[in-house]
């Protein structure tokens, strides 16, 4: 069964022009949920290495709770440059803002700040007339505590942490996403598993219909025969979604005008993360956990982050299996299919999804699944390899 | 062990593997939950169970008393975590730390100071622009440690969930499980004791079953025990079948929800915190003193797994078969602790609409008839996963 998973997750990157450096399969029924958050959990959860998930991840490893740690513990940006480019100016320019009286909005507005410092400048510095810019970079720019201030109030508004789409957005778009055909052979699928971002799969192994694998001792376990001589037959199916729709959801870091996001506090700030991402040493990160290892290394709690959403909306489905199946064995398949058949697992219901299992006269099986437009379902996420060190060439930062 | 606990844990090792079998679950983390656990009608029911430990066995005999839970156990653990921060905000002061603390206390402070991270930040930056250039970004340690220390914000997160006097609760609610039922397949199966495979070498645990309990009570009782021995040494044909079976994953509240039911509860759970307690051992991140991360996460600790996710059957019907011939005496026995339960399941009859029936042939054959109508959702079992995997 994993080598057929394997097959059809290649499939799916090839028929949805998806891409397997991102592409995490999920497999059972995965309806999407009816609001905003049910989507901001997915993207918050880091998910496991494996080209494959089956249930939703349970939401125990988070992003946003680790990022807090991760900001918590970096080092204040020290660099001194105002002082450094003012040189034998700085006390000159210190003794000034002692004795005056600083304008209103000084402190808060940028322009003010640097409109008084090169009005002085000008008079007594000419020649640091430039040195303005350092000066608002420091004290405007310093995005370590801008990050720490931000996540503080965000958390304080008692409000979850926002990403930047909503259910909206999604079914909005989704009903504008074009189509895509997917055709599959099992005997003429290029096994193309190089290419793809991990070589794992996840540890449960999955039954044909419905199942996570059964006990392959037990001679009375008609289902686990009957998946395997499925899988050791030719397989072919094919698949037409009306719509698929890839789409990126990140943390929210500005306010945003859109309506629902509007009411949140933006919490993230990507110039903190990957200065953390990028440098391992004590330069960046003060001493003590977590550290770059322990987030970001091979043990880390933050080595993959979700970073998008592929969802379907409406599917005919048909498989073909060239196995002749006993009278027996068709009763099984034909009883089996309300749980639903790989590769989609999605539980029969009587509005969103049917399965149907035939036998033409031969005794070979035709399975049918189709689910209305409407019923949008999650089928799998991108992801962010963090801890892709290997290649330092190759470091992609995307959240 | 003796022949009564023999004869059940090989009974019930079969079970499990029909269970395993005809529900499609892995035999990789399921655990058969055992006693009587009719869902209860609030979510609260449910959150008992996610945040009981399982012992490292097939199968477990609930009790929602159980003293090991998840949410004690991590609240013992973040209580003896070193804070996150170190005293980065004093070192990167240096000589200026004083001059910072005195102004703090002076009546030239902001009064807004310590109101929000804002106004901190602000406070600190205008002072620190005109009496300590050099240090105006150490700010960003100030703020760091003030608010975001995740050892802290996990402390302050459980004692806000355990001011608010509500419990500690899951992602996953009665009515999120209920709308999973609807659209639950069924499920059925048999199991002939004679022939069935008793074999654990698959399983997750890779024990044996525990089987504390004899066949025809939930409480053991001696007096049954010949009666026990009779029906299962003499071949027992099991015919269940489930209207609705469904596997609904929960995880303990890390957020604020919009949820109607899970907005009104105080999210407990820090990831950060609780990686941050499994990924060291030492005392770097833990403090002295107990709990250590031995006697949490190692061999003998108590939260070396955690149950994620529930199994859920409605609409029981359980038909068993039992061949050997019992005398008049025996089936009165019988029918008198019919209504304490059977095996299985062990619901009183009549709880929660189950019903529990016995009859016996002419020849002294007996069935027993468990139902229980849709309606009626019973926990069936856990799915069990290590905590490594559970926040990697």
């Amino acid at each position: 069964m994993n080598e057929l998973t394997l097959q059809w997750y290649h499939s799916l990157i090839a028929g949805l022009s998806l891409d397997a450096q991102t592409f995490q399969l999920y497999q059972g029924s995965a309806s999407l949920g009816s609001q905003s958050e049910w989507l901001w959990n997915v993207l918050d959860a880091i998910p496991p290495e494996s080209i494959n998930n089956y249930y939703n991840p349970i939401q125990a490893n988070l992003f946003s709770q680790n990022y807090a740690a991760v900001i918590g513990q970096l080092l204040p940006i020290s660099t001194n440059d105002f002082q450094s480019c003012l040189g034998d100016y700085y006390e000159i320019w210190n003794t000034y803002i002692h004795s005056t009286t600083l304008p209103t909005n000084f402190y808060t507005d940028p322009q003010i700040m640097s409109q008084f410092y090169t009005s002085w400048a000008s008079i007594n510095a000419p020649s640091k007339i430039n040195c303005a810019q350092t000066l608002i970079a420091e004290f405007f720019g310093d995005i370590i505590t801008k990050a720490n201030v931000l996540y503080a109030n965000a958390s304080a508004s008692k409000q979850t942490l926002a990403y930047g789409i909503t259910m909206k957005n999604v079914l909005e778009k989704i009903k504008r996403a074009p189509g895509a055909t997917i055709t599959f052979d099992n005997t003429q699928t290029s096994r193309k598993m190089r290419s793809a971002w991990t070589q794992k799969t996840q540890v449960k192994d999955l039954n044909f219909f419905g199942a996570p694998d059964q006990i392959q001792k037990s001679n009375t376990e008609a289902l686990s025969s009957l998946s395997k001589k499925v899988v050791s037959n030719t397989i072919s199916i094919q698949a037409t979604y009306d719509h698929v729709l890839s789409i990126e959801g990140h943390p929210l870091q500005t306010k945003s005008t859109n309506p629902l996001l509007s009411s949140y506090l933006p919490w993230f700030s990507s110039a903190a993360f990957s200065r953390a991402f990028g440098t391992k040493d004590n330069t960046v990160w003060k001493h003590g956990f977590p550290s770059w290892d322990t987030t970001f290394g091979l043990s880390g709690n933050m080595q993959r982050d979700t970073f998008g959403l592929v969802i379907v909306d409406g599917m005919e489905v048909q498989m073909q299996s060239t196995a002749t199946y006993s009278q027996t064995e068709q009763r099984t398949a034909t009883s089996a299919k309300s749980s639903g058949v790989w590769p989609f697992y999605m539980n029969e219901n009587t509005t969103a999804v049917q399965n149907d299992v035939a036998f033409n006269t031969n005794g070979n099986m035709v399975i049918h699944t189709s689910s209305e437009v409407g019923n949008p379902q999650l089928i799998g996420v991108s992801i962010n390899t963090l801890n892709a060190i290997t290649n330092s060439k190759t470091i992609q930062f995307k959240i | 062990m003796s022949e009564v606990q023999n004869s059940m844990q090989t009974l019930t090792q079969q079970w499990y593997n029909a269970v395993v079998n005809g529900l499609s679950l892995s035999p990789g983390n399921f655990q058969l939950y055992q006693g009587t656990t009719t869902t209860g009608p609030t979510s609260e029911w449910i959150w008992n169970i996610l945040d009981a430990i399982p012992p490292k066995s097939v199968n477990n005999f609930f009790n929602p008393n159980q003293s090991n839970n998840f949410s004690q156990d991590y609240q013992s653990i973040i209580a003896n975590l070193k804070p996150a921060s170190d005293n980065t905000f004093q070192t990167c002061m240096g000589d200026y730390y004083a001059q910072w603390l005195s102004y703090l206390k002076s009546s030239a402070a902001p009064t807004d100071i310590f109101d929000s991270a804002t106004t901190m930040s602000a406070g600190f930056k205008k002072w620190a622009f005109v009496n300590a250039p050099s240090q105006m970004n150490c700010s960003a340690s100030l703020i760091a440690s003030f608010y975001n220390d995740v050892v802290t914000i996990a402390n302050t997160m459980f004692a806000n969930a355990q001011a608010s006097g509500k419990g500690y609760a899951y992602n996953l609610t009665i009515a999120q499980l209920q709308n999973s039922l609807q659209s639950a397949p069924a499920k059925s199966f048999t199991l002939d004791s004679k022939t069935a495979s008793s074999s654990m070498d698959h399983t997750w645990a890779n024990a044996s079953a525990s089987a504390n309990y004899g066949f025809f009570s939930f409480g053991a009782n001696s007096s049954y025990d010949r009666l026990t021995t009779e029906a299962t040494s003499a071949g027992l044909s099991i015919k269940a079948s489930f209207q609705h079976v469904t596997t609904v994953a929960g995880g303990p509240l890390a957020k604020v929800s919009t949820d109607p039911i899970l907005s009104t509860y105080t999210p407990w759970y820090n990831s950060a915190v609780f990686s941050r307690a499994f990924g060291t051992k030492d005392n770097t991140v833990w403090k002295n003193g107990s709990p250590t991360w031995d006697t949490t996460f190692g061999s003998g600790g108590n939260m070396q797994r955690v149950a994620d996710a529930v199994v859920i059957v409605d609409g029981i019907d359980v038909t068993m078969t039992s061949n050997t011939s019992y005398s008049s005496s025996d089936q009165q026995t019988i029918t008198a602790a019919a209504s304490g339960g059977f095996w299985p399941f062990f619901s009183a009859s009549g709880s929660g609409g189950n019903s529990t029936s016995v009859s016996f042939s002419d020849s002294g054959s007996m069935t027993v008839k468990i139902t229980s109508p849709a309606g009626n959702p019973q926990l069936l079992g856990v799915l069990v996963t290590d905590t490594k995997d559970f926040i990697g």
